[in-house]
């Protein structure tokens, strides 16, 4: 089989060689871009699926998938671009799952430096978003974590999608405001922004 | 705090939570078991990595609907053409789901959007797979609070414990849930927040669904919308507004009328004991005051009273629309012997007007000091008294944000009117007018102002 080479215009020069190795079938290489991305993949599918206790399996799929698609990667894209479109599609395998059974998870002891209020109202914040986000479309809630949790442009998720960005905005415009609506209406959250707001001027006024 | 600024806040908060560290064994494990090429059972994530891939990917799928077609329309062919015994067979299973669906909707009447939702997803694994997960999701959810206070909700139901202190404040967020409340001491409050209603509760049954509908099953509560209030009493519901008569169904009811008739038995259980400890010290009394030749008679623990079962409350309103008011009265009397829930006053009161006991119904209604018992004081007031200054203070008591403002300022003018207490008819005319200027009466305040 004739190897078409790469465009290599958004890959990183010093992946080239790495990206080469993998293609022509060399196990260290993979392990190696493996191991790079990792930490960036178990984010991604942290804030695609929110705090589930499958995080684990699903991070593995996502490696899964990556070492099935890493060779036949072109270079069209950055890597990262790459890795983010194999792990949403494995995400959107996961939304089907529907799993709803939610255990009680140990929180590990924040550092002395971080406010541990602030730590359990960022994660009961990011539980009543997930929970929120969970009764959209999948498309629409991959449009929302995409754009409005990881900062995405809707022209950079469209690509991860494989839509028009016009697809893009339209999907997030929907997603905005059914996740508005929803929080709006969940007096918990509002409680929980005020006491962060709280948290947040007193230890303005201790640091003064 | 606007809705934009409220979702800036919460994304905030969720971009700073991080998922927990992979161990570094871990992250050799997972990306070994990824070389490996072990399978987890799971398809294949299918990404377009080139124009010829995709190209090749779609000619495969055209391909393969053109099978389909040609296979699908040739079951049909099968299927017009076989013998019955084949059509049987075929529709039997969905038959049979069918069945389990009835049945579970029959017992969960809620849950029947849920579950024709979760058989129209085809996420979903199987219909019969799916029955199964909501048929289990009937039964309810029982709690207990910290303070002693009871929770039973439905399957759906999500809700929030805002504050667990003295001040305790429950939000439903969706479903339906009933609380039992235990008695709550002067310095503490329970409150239930759902959609834009709140409730607030002095140890009581009742219960509270996301869609804003409040059923008491016993005792009072108090529910307020804005600056609106109402009075909520045993055997009442408020939903959409309006006071209406509980009917016996709903998901909690059952789950309610239950708890409502244990607090019932605890409360003859503890007359029961109070009866018993007079009792003991009467003769202990005695006792100590028979001469030391009279032989001392034992104390005998106190038997429990045989009580006549209470009818509720439903049962004696129903006594009231056959006619049968001393029946009514009487039932009262006996629910009423340890105290009355303002429900049972409501209904004495208006046993007593029916019975033409009208200067009794009359302070039995203004006992109640709610704006619809004020407004009932004062017409039985108004009409078979002829009291018209009982009348205007009676209705002085409603306030102007109750439901029942505009017929109570109505009364009050045609009283005044008669009173000819002419300069204060014109003001409470000139009320009317500014707070109902559509009003039926405006016609009749109009002549009165002039």
């Amino acid at each position: 089989m004739e190897l078409v080479p790469y465009k290599n215009t958004d890959v990183a020069p010093d992946r080239l060689d790495l990206l080469e190795a993998v293609r022509e079938g060399d196990k260290k290489a993979l392990a190696t871009l493996l191991r790079e991305l990792l930490p960036s993949v178990r984010r991604w599918l942290f804030r695609l699926l929110g705090p589930r206790p499958d995080l684990d399996d699903a991070t593995q799929d996502a490696l899964i998938a990556l070492t099935k698609a890493l060779p036949r990667f072109q270079g069209n894209s950055k890597v990262e671009t790459f890795a983010h479109t194999v792990t949403v599609r494995v995400a959107y395998r996961y939304y089907k799952k529907r799993d709803r059974e939610e255990p009680l998870t140990l929180v590990p002891p924040a550092p002395e430096t971080i406010d541990p209020e602030s730590v359990a109202i960022n994660r009961e914040a990011l539980r009543r978003l997930h929970r929120c986000l969970e009764r959209l479309p999948d498309k629409k809630r991959i449009a929302f974590v995409l754009c409005a949790v990881e900062g995405m442009s809707p022209a950079e998720a469209a690509r991860i999608e494989g839509v028009t960005s016009v697809v893009m905005r339209a999907r997030l415009s929907s997603a905005r405001k059914e996740v508005t609506r929803r929080l709006s209406a969940d007096p918990y959250v509002q409680a929980l922004v005020e006491r962060k707001a709280r948290s947040r001027a007193s230890r303005r006024g201790g640091q003064r | 705090m606007s809705d934009h600024d409220l979702l800036e806040e919460v994304l905030d908060s969720a971009r700073q939570v991080a998922p927990d560290a992979l161990s570094v064994d871990d992250i050799d494990r997972m990306i070994g078991v990824a070389l490996s090429g072990e399978s987890r059972g799971e398809p294949e994530v299918e990404v377009e990595t080139s124009p010829e891939r995709g190209r090749t990917v779609m000619v495969l799928a055209i391909a393969a609907t053109v099978l389909l077609s040609i296979g699908a329309g040739w079951m049909l062919r099968d299927r017009d053409l076989g013998s019955d015994d084949s059509a049987v067979a075929s529709s039997s299973p969905d038959l049979a789901t069918e069945a389990r669906d009835e049945g579970a909707a029959q017992t969960a009447p809620d849950d029947s959007v849920a579950l024709r939702e979760e058989l129209a997803d085809p996420a979903q694994p199987a219909p019969t797979e799916a029955i199964e997960a909501v048929a289990a999701n009937v039964t309810h959810t029982h709690a207990r609070l910290p303070s002693g206070d009871q929770i039973v909700s439905t399957s759906d139901a999500e809700l929030s414990l805002l504050s667990v202190s003295e001040h305790r404040r429950v939000a439903v967020l969706q479903g339906a849930v009933l609380f039992d409340v235990t008695p709550l001491q002067e310095a503490e409050s329970f409150t239930v927040v759902s959609s834009d209603l709140e409730v607030h509760v002095r140890g009581t049954v009742f219960s509270v669904s996301h869609a804003g509908e409040v059923r008491v099953f016993e005792g009072r509560v108090e529910v307020t919308r804005g600056d609106q209030r109402w009075s909520v009493s045993a055997g009442e519901s408020f939903r959409d507004e309006r006071l209406v008569e509980q009917v016996d169904d709903g998901p909690l009811a059952r789950e309610g009328q239950a708890a409502a008739a244990r607090r019932e038995a605890r409360a003859e259980e503890v007359e029961v004991a109070q009866v018993a400890e007079t009792v003991t010290e009467t003769v202990t009394e005695t006792a100590t005051q028979t001469p030391s030749s009279a032989r001392p008679s034992r104390p005998r623990p106190a038997r429990r009273a045989r009580t006549p079962r209470v009818e509720s409350l439903a049962q004696i309103r129903a006594r009231i629309r056959g006619g049968d008011l001393s029946g009514a009265l009487s039932q009262v009397d006996l629910a009423c012997r340890l105290g009355c829930a303002p429900g049972y006053r409501r209904v004495r009161a208006d046993a007593l007007r029916g019975l033409g006991r009208f200067e009794e119904a009359a302070s039995a209604y203004d006992a109640l000091s709610d704006p619809h018992a004020r407004y009932q004081a004062a017409r039985v007031r108004f009409g078979p008294l002829a009291d018209l200054e009982g009348a205007v203070t009676s209705l002085s008591a409603v306030p102007l944000s109750s439901p029942y403002a505009e017929r109570a300022l109505g009364l009050k003018v045609r009283a005044l009117t008669r009173l000819e207490r002419e300069a204060e008819a014109r003001a409470a005319a000139r009320v009317y007018l500014g707070r109902f200027p559509d009003g039926g009466l405006r016609e009749f305040m109009e002549s009165i102002v002039e």
